[in-house]
């Protein structure tokens, strides 16, 4: 196949427009450097923070007892004491005045007498909790109006990135697929700045968009970067898993089971409760008793457990109103699909919602390799073993904007924006391999789901020795059947390329995600190891994922346990 | 009408030739699908060169999931069809076509 290349000069090139990636393009652009942001998808319409409902943090004036030190100790705490604490403190320290630029871009937080309304989440210690008007997808409205107001940012959608390109030790720019104009993009820059969000879709059963494979995670990897805590992933308590038209729709728990809010229940297939409500468990907490009951025996038909809200204690009316005012759109998109939250008991299990771990960063983004940073949630040493309610979008404006800052200082320091023409060989070349396969059987969408069975099935909640060696076995085999991949031959919106693409990811992120949880022989957090059931004060390190002449290396890694910011 | 099938038929567009046209699909079914159910079945099923948005937000919000469904926008994720129905899908007219069922939604 001819393919039409198109070359581009860029000062800092962001990957991914999420949260974090369009933080980082404003803060780059603001300081003076042109700024291409590219994306999978629409800007609006993908990624994960679209997705999030809406929920941040920050210390604002509300209690005075509560301070920037306390978020710190509460990140800590709940991250089970695998958090950089550098990385902690920055959150903390930033939120509230990422906030006010929020509130400046003209960003609706909901109100309550005048102020902003600010509850307190499972594991705060004091109320810091607030709430975007019309959640994620809102602060994603507002970031890209900030975007189009800017004339030094560039946006691509639609466009895969594949590789990072490398000048001596030093990342320089990165080649793609532009599927709008079937171009292949080659791509020179100052900085590259990773915001491409986790690998949650390595599961069955999650409430992340179908892209949300681990391609940062990937690309750092192949750049020679470190990646930590890869284990490390987080469930969330309240996933719809049936009926099949709503399986995926995240059930906020913090409303639908608060005592004061909504007063919901969970229910096994017994019909019996299981949980104590007051106080809410945290997450890590929670899925464990869900998994547990599951695992008795006591689950649905579909292997979850149902969600009641007619054994509420409250009033309806209440009730009614505490959906209305947190989670309005989740209700109205259940009902619109004939699933009523009031009054139907809804099939729910834990489903895959952030991933913990990721690229090894510091407190400006910065990661091993020069030139290379990252934020958000690709980035993997800020919430340890278990990420508190609210905090994640917290983290895309605080790492998005330090990330932004530092690229683009770097970007300004490297003069050099040279083209490296044979990585379009390479690229090419495995093009080519793709649509040589004429009428393949092997699909990249079918070997997804294969993925997708082996890691919920020795790689969920519940790990053991036997089972993950198990998975690195099965895993061997898919990624053999991935070489006789064939798929439609076009670079124009081709979703099988993007999926081969996504495949040859989602294999390799699997193998790091494995080795690291043999590694880890603990149960921390997020990281259940049924034949090490308890935590281990030996394990109070990271592991470490690098790759050392074309190998995955596992290693352990110290975490930074000084304040030096 | 057959019974246990919908019947669809999706205007294709080839940006490479710039030809359009309708292509009809015999989907299997036993109970009423959304739309975005229906159109996730054909490229798994049945068809892997369809181009498509493949991306919820479970809010019903983002519109990326937005089609024509017999000559009326609507979103897929939350909208039924029935088992015995023949139903089109096209493009919307929101943004600039970019293949089958993706445009680049721009407002």
């Amino acid at each position: 196949m001819e393919f039409k290349v198109k070359t581009i000069k860029t000062d800092v090139l962001v990957i991914g427009s999420g949260g974090a990636g369009a933080r980082a393009a404003i803060e780059a652009a603001n300081n003076g450097t042109e700024v291409l942001l590219t994306s999978k998808g629409p800007i609006t319409r993908s990624g994960i923070t679209p997705l999030a409902d809406g929920g941040m943090t920050a210390v604002l004036s509300i209690d005075d007892r509560d301070s920037p030190e306390q978020h710190f100790k509460d990140i800590i705490q709940e991250g089970r004491f695998l958090s950089d604490w550098n990385l902690a403190f920055a959150l903390a320290k930033d939120a509230p005045k990422r906030i006010q630029e929020l509130i400046a871009y003209g960003i609706k937080f909901m109100m309550s007498s005048g102020k902003l309304l600010q509850l307190s989440s499972p594991g705060e210690t004091y109320p810091r909790s607030i709430y975007l008007e019309g959640g994620g997808h809102q602060l994603m409205l507002g970031l890209k109006r900030q975007i189009s107001y800017n004339l030094n940012i560039t946006l691509m959608e639609d466009t895969l990135i594949i590789e990072l390109t490398k000048q001596n030790d030093r990342v320089n720019g990165a080649a793609g697929i532009n599927m709008r104009t079937g171009e292949l993009l080659l791509i020179s820059a100052g900085a590259v700045i990773l915001a491409t969000g986790g690998n949650e879709q390595l599961w069955p059963h999650t409430d992340t968009p179908p892209q949300a494979v681990g391609d940062g995670c990937y690309l750092a990897y192949q750049a020679g970067a470190e990646l930590v805590d890869l284990e490390l992933i987080q469930f969330y308590p309240l996933v719809a898993i049936y009926p099949e038209s709503v399986k995926g729709t995240l059930i906020t728990y913090e409303v639908v089971l608060d005592p004061e809010l909504c007063g919901g229940k969970l229910i096994n297939a017994h019909d019996e409760e299981f949980l104590s409500y007051n106080p809410l468990p945290s997450r890590d907490i929670l899925i464990k008793q869900i998994f547990s009951e599951i695992a008795k025996g006591r689950g649905t038909a579909h292997g979850g457990v149902y969600l009641d809200l007619t054994l509420s204690d409250i009033q309806k009316p209440r009730i009614e109103k505490s959906i209305q005012e947190m989670i309005p759109h989740t209700h109205k998109y259940l009902q619109d699909l004939d699933v009523k939250l009031l009054e139907d008991r809804i099939e729910v299990a834990p489903g895959t919602h952030f991933t913990l771990g990721g690229v090894h960063i510091d407190e400006w983004g910065q990661t091993s390799i020069k030139g290379l940073f990252a934020a958000g949630e690709v980035a993997g040493n800020l919430h340890g073993g278990n990420r508190a309610a609210n905090n994640a979008l917290t983290e895309t404006q605080v790492f998005g904007y330090r990330a932004g800052k530092k690229a683009a200082r770097y970007a300004s320091s490297v003069n050099n924006r040279d083209f490296d023409p044979s990585i379009l060989l390479q690229f090419e070349r495995k093009l080519n391999a793709f649509f040589q396969v004429k009428d393949s059987p092997v699909r990249p969408d079918k070997l997804k789901r294969k993925i997708k069975e082996l890691m919920s099935k020795y790689v969920g909640f519940e790990r053991s020795e036997t089972g993950l060696k198990r998975a690195l076995q099965e895993l061997s085999i898919i990624r053999q059947q991935s070489e006789q991949i064939g798929i439609p031959e076009t670079l124009y919106y081709n979703l099988q390329l993007q999926e081969a693409i996504e495949v040859e990811i989602m294999i390799n992120v699997a193998e790091m995600i494995i080795l690291s949880a043999l590694e880890r022989t603990e149960s921390r957090g997020h990281h259940y190891r049924r034949d090490f059931p308890q935590d281990n004060p030996d394990w109070l390190v990271h592991t470490l994922i690098s790759k050392e002449q074309d190998q995955m290396k596992i290693a352990k890694k110290a975490i930074n346990y000084e304040l030096s910011i | 009408m057959e019974s246990g099938l919908i019947t669809v038929n999706i205007l294709r567009f080839n940006p490479e030739s710039g030809k359009s046209y309708y292509q009809k699909y015999l989907l299997p079914a036993q109970e009423k699908r959304s739309v975005q159910e229906v159109i996730r079945l054909i490229y798994h099923e049945l068809d892997a060169t369809l181009a498509f948005r493949d991306y919820n937000c479970f809010q019903g919000v983002c519109a990326c999931c937005m089609v024509k469904l017999n000559g009326k926008a609507i979103r897929s994720c939350s909208t039924f069809v029935n088992v015995g129905d023949e139903i089109t899908i096209e493009a919307v007219n929101f943004g600039r076509i970019v293949k089958d069922l993706v445009t680049t939604l721009d407002s």
